[in-house]
């Protein structure tokens, strides 16, 4: 029969577009380091990967949240201010209300969770385009942290134990030898493993994977798209607590003014770690990676002495650079 | 070949509480904005038990009614009408369409481009939103206001844009003909068993002879006869009694038709009540039991599949409601 002719056979070998957008990343990572090493003097040292990898802790964990929603088909430009939100929670359940701290912190999480099911709710209810619900979002989250802090940061001094979540380094009091790394950092890995295995090992994965490849589809397979679209948004809002926790326990106090542009450097890194903006392919290890090379290559030019608005410009070039090769890609695939 | 009888075990349709569990967990999770998701999800499950019971033990029951009430004139002991939907083309409409599919047969739906054929299906499913009327199945009211209610009713529907509608082309070939039934293949209705998955779907790749190197492979690769395939397997293995085909054999080489039209024969003599929307006269005689002719979003005849003819079909199929002087000269 002529049905095996006409289908068209998997093209095989090392540079396939799969391939290449899988290698990519860690290509450019490589590059990068090795690049700085031989450049940039006291970059390739212990005490620097440690502050490669603080810098770059909040921003993967944001990654991890904005790669579930952008696999999805959508976009989350509030994964910043609901950071915020939750860091203020925090302080409002801790230090405001004086509830037990792991209370606080389930709290703290869960009001993340919940501002996304709200953001997810506008999107699938409402069919608001995903873009206009989380922008109203991430400044509706903003305003509320301001107004809930009432515009000055709460603090933690009454719970110093508060700094376990992120500054303190458990690895090294449990093991003398190893070095420093914060937990935070130790944290933002944890948040990979889990958020990677949920993403490909579970139905609500698998679900997230189907909305941002055909939603229509899906939709007439019977499954339940509301539902799941909801849930991807509040599971963003649930990782972006984890954030939220992480920046208020490594500067001691939660900042309502802060939270802006974080989106965009999290939106920055996903998409630099190979995933695709219109949706259906991604990887949270990408995306971790992602966030990486924006580190490493902030910290190698001011080592060399670059000035801070220079950094910027290379940042916004290496964002345009990433999204053309992905559609050269998608071209060729 | 019958590939329904290795299909059907009787514990499928049972299964799918747990993916709800898992739902009234994550409801209860994020309490704070969900409760229209929570009520939802409860009322779903009563819904499907009920729905079940009845099925086996009746013999040559209708399965799908959708009784008309045309101009006053009832028909049938229920008034269900699928009428003035609002089509997804500018000045199409379903009108006053009433119909019913029995167990095993095939009843298929002639009409020409247009006519409206598609729409009532969408609308049965759930994939529009239907206006007025009402839809039976199993002998129950049914109310289906989403697709994710149709499949759980035991409704399946093949879309004739099977690459926008039918398959997720990025996705593999176990994904894709396991979709509707993943719920059934997460342990605590959340981690997916992906052995399972993948021996399920090779169970069907060899079952319909789906010409693909292996279950993983990306479907957007497969031929279209073989695309086709994949659809129809999910919808076996989510063991639906009714099957709406949507010109099932567009872009298909005639090799592969001779083999959906011998699944289709085979479903019904299954048990499944089978509609088929075609646009090829030939493929509608040769299929049909019964055959509804619309147009212009009304059915304007029934005619016995036996006896039909060409003619007859064309005949009703240009019967417009104002001029019907443009009948006689087509």
């Amino acid at each position: 029969m002529s049905i095996a002719a006409t289908a068209p056979a998997e093209r095989k070998g090392l540079f396939t577009a799969a391939t290449l957008q899988k290698i990519l990343p860690f290509a450019v990572l490589l590059i990068l380091f090795s690049f700085f090493s031989i450049f940039a003097p006291y970059f390739f040292q212990g005490s620097n990967f440690i502050a490669i990898m603080v810098a770059t802790y909040v921003n993967g964990v944001l990654a991890c949240a904005c790669t579930f929603v952008i696999i999805s088909g959508g976009i989350d430009l509030s994964v910043g201010t609901l950071m915020t939100f939750t860091a203020v929670m925090s302080g409002v359940f801790i230090t405001n209300l004086g509830l037990p701290m792991p209370i606080g912190i389930v709290g703290a999480l869960l009001s993340g969770a919940a501002a996304g099911a709200l953001s997810g709710t506008f999107i699938a209810k409402m069919k608001l385009p995903p873009f206009i619900a989380t922008l109203g979002m991430m400044q509706m989250a903003r305003g509320s942290s301001l107004l809930i802090a009432q515009e000055k940061p709460i603090y933690f001094t009454e719970t110093p134990s508060y700094t376990f979540i992120a500054y303190d380094s458990t690895l090294n009091y449990l093991f003398p030898a190893l070095p420093k790394i914060p937990n935070g950092v130790i944290l933002m890995f944890l948040v990979a493993i889990i958020s990677a295995l949920v993403l490909n090992r579970t139905i609500f994965g698998r679900y997230v994977f189907a909305l941002g490849s055909n939603e229509e589809a899906a939709r007439l397979s019977g499954m339940n798209v509301d539902f799941w679209k909801i849930c991807t948004y509040a599971f963003s809002g649930l990782i972006c607590g984890v954030a939220g926790l992480l920046i208020s326990s490594r500067l001691q106090q939660a900042r309502p003014d802060l939270g802006f542009g974080y989106e965009l450097e999290a939106i920055a890194a996903t998409v630099i770690g190979g995933t695709s903006l219109s949706g259906g392919r991604g990887s949270i290890l990408g995306s971790i990676i992602g966030a990486f090379i924006l580190s490493v290559l902030l910290n190698g030019l001011r080592i060399m002495g670059a000035p801070e608005d220079y950094k910027i410009v290379v940042t916004g070039a290496v964002i345009i650079l990433a999204v053309w090769v992905d559609s050269l890609l998608r071209k060729r695939a | 070949m019958n590939p329904a009888t290795h299909l059907s075990h009787p514990r499928a349709r049972g299964m799918y509480p747990r993916r709800w569990y898992a739902a009234l967990a994550m409801a209860a999770l994020f309490a704070f904005a969900l409760p229209g998701v929570a009520s939802a999800s409860e009322g779903g499950f009563r819904h499907n038990v009920l729905m079940r019971g009845q099925v086996l033990e009746k013999q040559n029951e209708t399965l799908v009614v959708c009784v008309g009430q045309a101009d006053g004139a009832q028909v049938g002991q229920v008034l269900d009408v699928i009428r003035h939907k609002r089509g997804l083309n500018a000045g199409k409409a379903v009108k006053d369409v009433t119909f019913e599919v029995r167990k095993g047969e095939i009843l298929g739906f002639a009409g020409l481009m247009g006519a409206g054929r598609t729409e009532v299906a969408r609308a049965i499913f759930g994939a529009d939103k239907l206006d007025s009327g009402e839809i039976e199945v199993h002998g129950k009211r049914a109310k289906i206001k989403t697709p994710t209610d149709a499949v759980r009713l035991g409704l399946a529907y093949l879309s004739e844009d099977r690459k926008q509608f039918g398959i997720v082309t990025r996705m593999s070939v176990r994904d894709n003909i396991t979709m509707p039934s993943w719920s059934r293949f997460a342990s605590a209705g959340f981690w997916m068993r992906d052995r399972d998955l993948a021996k399920t779907a090779a169970k069907y790749v060899d079952l319909l002879k789906v010409k693909t190197p292996s279950v993983d492979q990306e479907t957007r690769l497969l031929s279209g006869g073989n695309q086709q395939k994949v659809v129809i397997s999910k919808w076996l293995l989510r063991n639906c009694d009714v099957l709406f085909f949507d010109e099932p054999t567009r872009g298909i080489d005639v090799g592969a038709k001779a083999e959906i039209y011998r699944l289709l024969q085979g479903l019904a003599d299954e048990g499944k009540a089978i509609v088929v929307i075609s646009s090829e006269l030939e493929e509608i005689l040769r299929l049909s039991r019964r055959i509804l002719v619309m147009c212009e979003g009304r059915i304007t005849g029934e005619i016995d599949g036996t006896a039909a003819t060409q003619e007859a079909i064309m005949h009703l199929a240009t019967q417009r409601q104002v001029n019907q002087g443009q009948a006689e000269a087509a």
